[in-house]
């Protein structure tokens, strides 16, 4: 099959290499769309940490560069291998991959307490091996597949990885319903974040972001205020501040990742309130301790996900229906109204 | 009365100006006595005790250098108390009331009694929602007593609203109260923190707030504090304050992170405190925290700190800082009178006693010179100058 893969900066190539046949435990899925995210620009530039090298091999996968990249796909199962559940995942179901590889040994107190995403060896499929969304097929353990409900079509569904990845962000945060709150930067994940916090309940929403394309997403997508950064005395804290009774924003998410946009999250953000980086950076930045501690400020990051792709219900369409819970297995407290539950908050 | 006030950097003088008199709601301290005392210049021993006194912060230090943001200026009033500079020092200090203004509950503050001060100043506006909420230290016009304005405790006297006004318990020494508002820090800090009973700490930084900070999470209930610092004297404090492991970061082969690790069985610490404030010790914290731990800075910065982002996002860290306190006085004696929080012991975190006099030569210069000799200075009018 032709498969994209991965060689180092700069060198990503179509290949033909053999069609996958599903293990134990494993299903073969068809696959239909895969999105491309931040982590594959910035893997053009340099490889990524928690990439393997053409000479050094993950320590969980054992494999090297080069590895199919793509790791945020939906698809259709055409196979499966033995010792699947079947109830769950059936020929023909249209399906999302959660592609979080972690050690998974019992030393590992990570994996042990089921927060894999903490894992000290983590990469994902697509990056440190075990095949990738930018290939024709691929196999994949079960328990990392999960049904997408009827009415969502694969197109959406290749949006669940990093729709996952903003659904932990949020829950890692202190975001709580009618909480106000900044989102910085207008891409597929600034943009996810904004459907996200809409959906549980925020009470006031702003969207800062430059180019005026992304910004007129964020308006139809729910943002109540929308700011270009960059427009002549456009003042992004000050204005969030005005919006919050003089407070600042109860949350900021930083989907952006520049010196600037953290800087203007310290200035935006209320006393107490909390800051949650959703980007990667590629310098390191400085910090604005002196509003960290003049406003008791709480600020943390997310890599991954942990457990949410089981979650809740969340509107995908304008009509308000939500996702059906997916899979029995990963019960995990959905609750009905799209509200955050607790599970995977600061412990 | 003699009085420390503060002009600008390097510019601390010892002053004569009025004794205060209390106004509406206020009580009258006198921050000395005129008895015979214990004298470590002299070696001669009082019979009254030991006098109240004033520590030396190392916000205090740090105006040496340069006037502190919340600081009014010789030009520039501050906001909330218009006072512009000198202003009298001294914003850890205890004493006894001497004088009691109209309007103050009496069976709370009563004559001769024994009491600290919370010295936070805010703008106490109803548009302010800080104060309207009760959290005073997050007002954007915050400064604090011995710093702002309205007095300082580096003097003989000083008059004080009631409602900063704590009685001490009267088993604690006026001295260890000199040392309730830099403990109202620390234990302001813990509870901002993720800490809880059980958890394992790391501290990192064996002065005043660190050791403070060790007592405080012993009392609390942590299963394991490390804590590390360079100065040998402030490491065996630490180990007489409680901690079960003591580093020295600047040792050979000594790892803190690492060993930080090994003592948590392979997860890091739950929580670790700063108290040191350097971006070595910054970056010690990352690497020793546990994923999703908690990392706590409890110190001034005098540079601006490169952030570990790599840690914070691969680890899921949660880090925050504090800024003075927020109402834990009530609590925090009450726990000291029921013994909860031990305060034996704590007299040995004052490594020297020194008049008003002696506070620029034998204070000031002492801890920026002699850091790793000294925790708590602490200073009394009530003493006599030497030479």
């Amino acid at each position: 099959m032709r498969a994209i893969r991965y060689y180092g900066p700069e060198d990503m190539r179509l290949d033909h290499i053999p069609e996958p046949t599903p293990g134990e435990g494993q299903v073969k899925i068809k696959i239909a769309w895969t999105g491309i995210c931040g982590s594959d620009l910035h893997s053009w530039h340099e490889i990524l940490p928690v990439s393997p090298t053409m000479t050094e091999p993950h320590p969980v996968t054992h494999e090297k560069l080069p590895v199919v990249m793509g790791h945020e796909f939906s698809g259709t199962i055409v196979d499966i291998g033995q010792n699947v559940d079947t109830s769950r995942l059936a020929m023909g179901g249209q399906v999302v991959v959660e592609p979080i590889i972690s050690c998974m040994q019992a030393t590992c107190p990570f994996c042990s307490a089921g927060t894999r995403n903490l894992c000290r060896n983590l990469t994902f499929i697509g990056i440190g091996g075990r095949g990738g969304g930018l290939a024709e097929y691929i196999c994949v353990d079960q328990k990392l597949v999960f049904p997408l409900p009827s009415h969502v079509p694969l197109e959406i569904g290749a949006m669940m990885e990093p729709l996952s990845i903003v659904w932990h962000a949020v829950k890692r945060s202190a975001f709580k319903k009618g909480d106000s709150v900044l989102i910085i930067g207008g891409g597929p994940i600034g943009l996810l974040a904004l459907r996200v916090v809409k959906a549980f309940g925020a009470s006031w929403i702003g969207l800062s972001e430059p180019a005026q394309k992304r910004r007129e997403l964020a308006s139809q997508n729910g943002a109540n205020v929308v700011f270009d950064p960059t427009a002549k005395g456009v003042d992004v804290p000050a204005e969030t501040i005005k919006a919050t009774l003089g407070r600042g924003a109860d949350v900021v998410f930083d989907c952006a990742g520049a010196q600037v946009t953290l800087n203007t999250a310290f200035l935006a953000v209320r006393p107490r309130g909390f800051i949650m980086n959703v980007a990667i950076w590629s310098t390191l930045p400085q910090l604005d301790i002196a509003s960290l501690t003049m406003k008791e400020v709480l600020l943390s990051s997310v890599l991954g996900c942990d457990r949410v792709h089981a979650d809740g219900t969340f509107p995908i369409r304008r009509s308000g229906h939500g996702l059906r819970r997916a899979g029995g297995a990963r019960s995990g407290g959905g609750c009905g109204g799209g509200c955050v539950c607790g599970k995977n908050r600061i412990d």
